[in-house]
C-alpha cells in the first residue's frame, strides 16, 4: 500500500467525507477496502460490516415534511454503527439549479475483542432542485446485494412525491416520525402509508416509546388479573405539545389493546366505559395514568423520563433505568426485531381514529 | 516444448509465435488486445512475440504502435512502464489490406514471414478476427488459401473469432460448415470473454474441488436459479448494430449461457478441453424447448425508455442514434427455463439480462429450498429470502452465503446475514482480464474456455425459435424506465412462482 493510499484509508475510516463522482461511488469504496485488505503496516486492522441497506432522507427544502432534521438525522447516522451495522445512504434535498454531488465517509467502532475497526459505509448524496427525480436509480445501484433496506423519513412521506414513491418501492422496512410531522393529522396518514405499501412499517416515537409501554404491561402481571384489565375506566395521557402525535399513539395502543372502539374529540373519547383522555402539559417528560377501580380505584401513574421509567401506584414509587436514549438505538430496534409490527399498526390505526 | 518450463512459475508460458490482429484499426484492439499481450508480458507470461494488425485502413508501422501506447496507457489494469514498452514496441507492425483481396493475403505473408525472420520466431501463428462477423468466413476462406492457416501442429496456426458466430442456427450452421472447410476443429477458437473471467473459471473450482456443496447442487436442495447479467450502459452509438442483434442475441445466446452451462453442468471426466466443453454442451442441449404459441408467458421482452442511471439522465432507446422511432428491439429479456435432465428435474433458471439497469453486475445466485419446518415462525423464516449461495462475476468478484442468523437477545429474532469471499480483499491483487487468459490460453492451443462449434449451435437451437416468435406474433417489447430493473412483467414472471428476483 503507498503512503497516499495509508493516509486516504486513515482518513476515511476516521468519518472523513470524501468528494467522489455519483457515478463512481461503488468503485471507490471497493478501491479503499482494497487498500484496507492490503494493510500491513501496522495499522488497526480494518473490515466493514453491513446487515441492513438504511436510507435516509434529510429534507432541507422549505415548506416540505420533513425539513428542519438535518441535525438529528446526521447525528442518528453517524451513532448507528454502535447498533447497527448497516450501509447508510443519506439522501439530502436542497432547493437550487439541479445538481447531484455524493461524499462517501465511513463511520468505525472498535469491535468487541478490541482487535480490529469495524466499520459502516456512509454515502451521502446532496441533490438540488430537480435533480431529486435522479435519485431513486442511484440509490437502487448503491444497495448491498441482497441486505434488506429501510428508508428513514422524519415526518410521514407523501406518497404522491415521485421521489418519496420511488424510494417507498424498494423499502423493506419504513420508519416514519409522526411527531415531526407537518400534516394536520399525520396519524392518519401514517396509517394510510402503512396500509398501502408492502413494506413493513414502524415509527420512531413508537419506539422510544417502548419501555413506557413495558411498565405498563407489568403492572397487570400477576398478581393482578384480567378483571383488574376489564375494569380499566379512565386512561390520561399527558404530554408536551411536542409529543402530542406520540401521545395519541400511545392511546390508540390503549385502545387496541382494550379492544375499545371510542368516539369524542377535543382530547377526550369514551365508549362509554372506557375515557382516554390527551392532556398538554409544561414538562418535557409522558405521563400516564390509569384508574384501575377494581383495585380499589388505584391511579397508577408511568412516567418516562431520559434515561428511566418512574412507576408510582399508592404506596411505592420505583424507578426503572434504561440504556436506549438515541434514536440509533431506536433504529437498530426497529430494524432488527419485527415482534411489535402487529402491536404498531393496530394502535396507529386506532390512533388515527383519535380526532 | 522447452524442458527448462517444467515445474516453473510460467510452465504456462506458450512457445513464441506472431499474433495477427485482423480489424486491427478498431476500439477491441486498442482497448483490449494489445493491453492484454502487454501485460501478459509483464507477468512474464510472454516471452517473444510480435505483433502484425491489419485492416483495411492505412496505417504506418509507428502509427500503429502510437495508437498502441495510447491503448496500453489508457487500458492497461497496470501501470505502464516505459522499459517494458521499449522491449515491446519493435515487435509491432501494421499491413494494410482488404478482406476479400486475395494479393493483401500473399502480402501479409510476406510480412508475417519477415517479421519471423526479424525476430527469430519459429512460425506459430494465432489469427484473431476482430472484424464484423459477416468477414468471418471469407477471411478463414482466403487465410486457407493463402496457406496461412496448415492444420499442423507445430509450428501452429489457430484462428480466434469474435462473437457473434451466427445470428441464428441456420447461419450458425453454415459459418461452422465454412470454417470446417479450411481448419480442423482444434484450431478454432470462438471466444467469450465472459469465460475468461476468474469467477467463471473459479465456478469450476468452487463446484468441483470442494466436496461440500456439489452434493447439494441439484433440484434435491436448490429450490431455483437466478442469473443476472445487467449494465448500466445503452447502446453507445451502436445503435445501428444493435437494432439488428437485440440482447437475446447479444447478450444471453452466448455470455448468459455460457454462465448457465457451467453452472449446470455435470462433473467432467477431466479438466481437459473437450471433455469439459461436453458437458458444457450437454445442458444446453438439455434446455426444455419453448413452445412458440407460449414465448410471451416464459420470456419478457423489455425496451428501455427514458430516465436516469447512476444519477445522470438517458434517454430512451428509440431516441438513441441509429435506432428506429418505432423499434421493438429488445433491450432487456427475462426468461424461465428448465435443464431437462436428471439433476435439475423440476428447477426453473431464471435468466435476465439487459441494458440501462441500475448497475453493472453479473451474478449466478442458487436458492436453496427452504428448511423443512419453519420452527421459528413461517413470517421470520420468509423475511430471510431462504439461503442464497450468490457466485459474483463482475464487478467485486466474490462468493456470498445467505444465511439466517440469531439476533443477540433474550427473544428469537432471526436475521438475514451473509458469509463473503471477494477476490480483491483476499488475494490483494486485481484478477487478470478475461483477454489476457484467453489469449494466453489460444497460445497454449487450450480450447476450454472457448466456445466449440456444437456448442454454439445447442444455443440457437434454443434461442432462435424465440426470435421467430416474437417476430411472427410481432410481440412488442413492454417499456421500462432506464435506471429499473426492468418491467413489470419480468417480476410478474417469478411472482407467478411464489418468488421474486434477487437485488443484486
Amino acid at each position: 500500500m503507498t503512503r497516499t493510499e495509508d493516509i486516504r484509508l486513515e482518513s476515511f475510516s476516521a468519518g472523513e467525507h470524501f468528494a467522489v463522482d455519483p457515478d463512481s461511488i461503488e468503485r471507490e469504496l471497493a478501491a479503499l477496502w482494497r487498500s484496507a485488505g492490503k494493510s500491513t503496516n501496522g495499522q488497526q486492522p480494518v473490515t466493514r460490516a453491513c446487515l441492513w441497506n438504511v436510507v435516509v432522507h434529510v429534507e432541507e427544502r422549505d415548506d416540505r415534511e420533513g425539513v428542519g432534521s438535518a441535525e438529528a438525522m446526521v447525528e442518528m447516522v453517524n451513532a448507528m454503527p454502535r447498533y447497527l451495522a448497516a450501509r447508510a445512504l443519506v439522501l439530502k434535498t436542497q432547493s437550487g439549479d439541479a445538481s447531484l454531488d455524493a461524499w462517501i465517509s465511513a463511520n468505525c467502532i472498535l469491535s468487541g475483542d478490541g482487535g480490529k475497526l469495524v466499520c459502516s459505509e456512509e454515502i451521502t448524496l446532496l441533490s438540488k432542485g430537480a435533480a431529486d427525480r435522479r435519485l431513486p436509480s442511484l440509490v437502487r445501484a448503491l444497495l448491498v446485494p441482497a441486505m434488506p433496506t429501510a428508508v428513514v423519513f422524519d415526518g410521514v412521506p407523501d406518497r404522491d412525491d415521485p421521489m418519496v414513491a420511488a424510494l417507498i418501492r424498494i423499502a423493506d422496512r419504513i420508519i416514519v416520525n409522526v411527531e415531526r410531522s407537518r400534516w394536520d393529522a399525520p396519524l392518519e396518514r401514517a396509517s394510510g402509508l402503512v396500509d398501502a405499501v408492502p413494506a413493513a412499517a414502524m415509527d420512531l416515537g413508537w419506539l422510544a416509546g417502548r419501555h413506557l409501554r413495558q411498565e405498563v404491561a407489568a403492572l397487570f402481571d400477576p398478581p393482578r388479573t384480567e378483571a383488574s384489565v376489564r375494569s380499566i375506566d379512565r386512561i390520561v395521557v399527558r404530554a408536551p405539545k411536542s409529543k402530542r402525535w406520540t401521545a395519541r399513539l400511545l392511546l390508540g395502543w390503549f385502545a387496541s389493546v382494550l379492544g375499545v372502539h371510542v368516539s369524542g374529540g377535543d382530547g377526550a373519547w369514551t365508549d362509554g366505559r372506557v375515557k382516554l383522555i390527551h392532556e398538554e402539559r409544561d414538562s418535557e417528560d409522558l405521563e400516564v395514568a390509569i384508574s384501575v377501580p377494581w383495585d380499589g380505584c388505584a391511579v397508577t401513574v408511568c412516567a418516562e423520563h431520559t434515561g428511566r421509567v418512574e412507576v408510582t401506584d399508592d404506596v411505592h414509587v420505583v424507578h426503572r433505568p434504561h440504556e436506549d436514549t438515541e434514536r440509533a438505538a431506536f433504529l437498530a430496534r426497529a430494524l432488527t426485531s419485527r415482534g411489535q409490527d402487529d402491536a404498531f399498526r393496530r394502535a396507529l390505526a386506532a390512533a388515527g381514529r383519535l380526532t | 516444448m522447452n524442458p527448462f518450463r517444467a515445474d516453473t512459475p510460467s510452465d504456462r508460458t506458450p512457445e513464441p509465435a506472431t499474433v495477427v490482429i485482423f480489424g486491427a484499426s478498431g476500439d477491441l484492439t486498442q482497448r483490449k488486445l494489445i493491453p492484454a499481450i502487454y501485460n501478459l508480458i509483464v507477468e512474464r507470461h510472454l516471452t517473444r512475440v510480435a505483433i502484425v494488425g491489419t485492416s483495411r485502413s492505412e496505417i504506418s508501422d509507428d502509427a500503429f504502435r502510437e495508437r498502441a501506447r495510447n491503448g496500453v496507457e489508457q487500458h492497461s489494469r497496470g501501470t505502464f512502464a516505459e522499459d517494458v514498452w521499449e522491449h515491446f514496441a519493435p515487435g509491432l507492425y501494421y499491413q494494410q489490406g482488404g478482406f476479400d483481396d486475395p494479393e493483401a493475403y500473399q502480402a501479409l505473408k510476406a510480412r508475417i514471414e519477415e517479421v519471423e525472420k526479424e525476430h527469430n520466431l519459429p512460425g506459430n501463428r494465432l489469427f484473431y478476427l476482430s472484424t464484423p462477423p459477416s468477414v468471418f468466413a471469407t477471411i478463414i476462406r482466403r487465410l486457407g488459401e493463402a496457406g496461412l492457416v496448415d492444420p499442423k501442429e507445430e509450428p501452429f496456426a489457430r484462428v480466434i473469432v469474435e462473437k457473434p458466430f451466427g445470428k441464428d442456427l441456420a447461419s450458425a450452421k453454415q459459418l461452422n460448415a465454412e470454417v470446417h472447410e479450411v481448419l480442423k476443429e482444434d484450431q478454432v477458437f470462438r471466444i467469450d470473454h465472459y469465460l475468461g473471467k476468474e469467477t467463471v473459471q473459479n465456478l469450476l473450482v468452487f463446484r468441483f474441488a470442494n466436496g461440500i456443496f456439489e452434493p447439494l447442487w441439484n433440484s434435491k436442495y436448490v429450490d431455483h436459479v437466478q442469473i443476472t447479467g445487467a449494465e448500466t450502459l445503452g447502446v453507445e452509438g451502436r445503435g445501428g448494430y444493435f437494432e439488428k442483434a437485440g440482447i437475446l442475441r447479444d447478450m444471453v445466446q452466448n455470455h448468459l449461457f455460457q454462465v448457465l452451462s457451467l453452472a449446470a453442468m455435470e462433473p467432467p471426466v477431466s479438466f481437459d478441453a473437450n471433455a469439459v466443453r461436453s458437458e458444457k454442451t450437454k445442458v444446453l442441449q438439455a434446455l426444455r424447448p419453448i413452445d412458440p404459441h407460449r414465448v410471451t408467458e416464459r420470456v419478457v421482452r423489455g425496451q428501455y425508455a427514458a430516465g436516469s442511471v447512476l444519477g445522470a439522465d438517458v434517454p430512451g432507446y428509440r431516441e438513441e442514434d441509429g435506432t428506429d422511432p418505432k423499434s421493438r428491439t429488445e433491450t432487456f429479456v427475462a426468461m424461465k427455463l428448465f435443464v431437462d435432465n436428471w439433476r435439475w428435474a423440476g428447477v426453473p433458471f431464471y435468466l435476465r439480462s439487459a441494458k440501462r439497469m441500475p448497475k453493472k453486475v453479473t451474478e449466478i445466485a442458487i436458492h436453496f429450498k427452504s428448511a423443512p419446518l419453519p420452527l421459528f415462525g413461517r413470517e421470520q423464516m420468509a423475511d430471510l429470502g431462504g439461503n442464497v449461495l450468490a457466485v459474483r462475476i463482475q464487478p467485486d468478484e466474490g462468493i456470498t452465503l445467505g444465511l439466517g442468523s440469531k439476533v443477540p437477545g433474550q427473544s428469537i429474532e432471526i436475521a438475514p446475514v451473509t458469509m463473503e469471499f471477494r477476490y480483491a480483499s483476499s488475494f490483494g491483487v486485481e484478477a487478470p482480464e478475461a483477454y489476457e487468459r484467453l489469449l494466453l490460453d489460444a497460445l497454449n492451443g487450450d480450447g476450454t474456455l472457448f466456445t466449440r462449434g456444437d456448442e454454439v449451435e445447442a444455443s440457437w437451437r434454443f434461442i432462435t425459435p424465440i426470435h421467430e416468435a416474437w417476430e411472427t406474433q410481432k410481440v412488442e417489447p413492454e417499456l421500462y424506465e432506464a435506471g429499473s430493473w426492468g418491467p413489470d412483467d419480468a417480476h410478474q414472471l417469478l411472482a407467478a412462482d411464489g418468488r421474486r428476483w434477487r437485488r443484486p
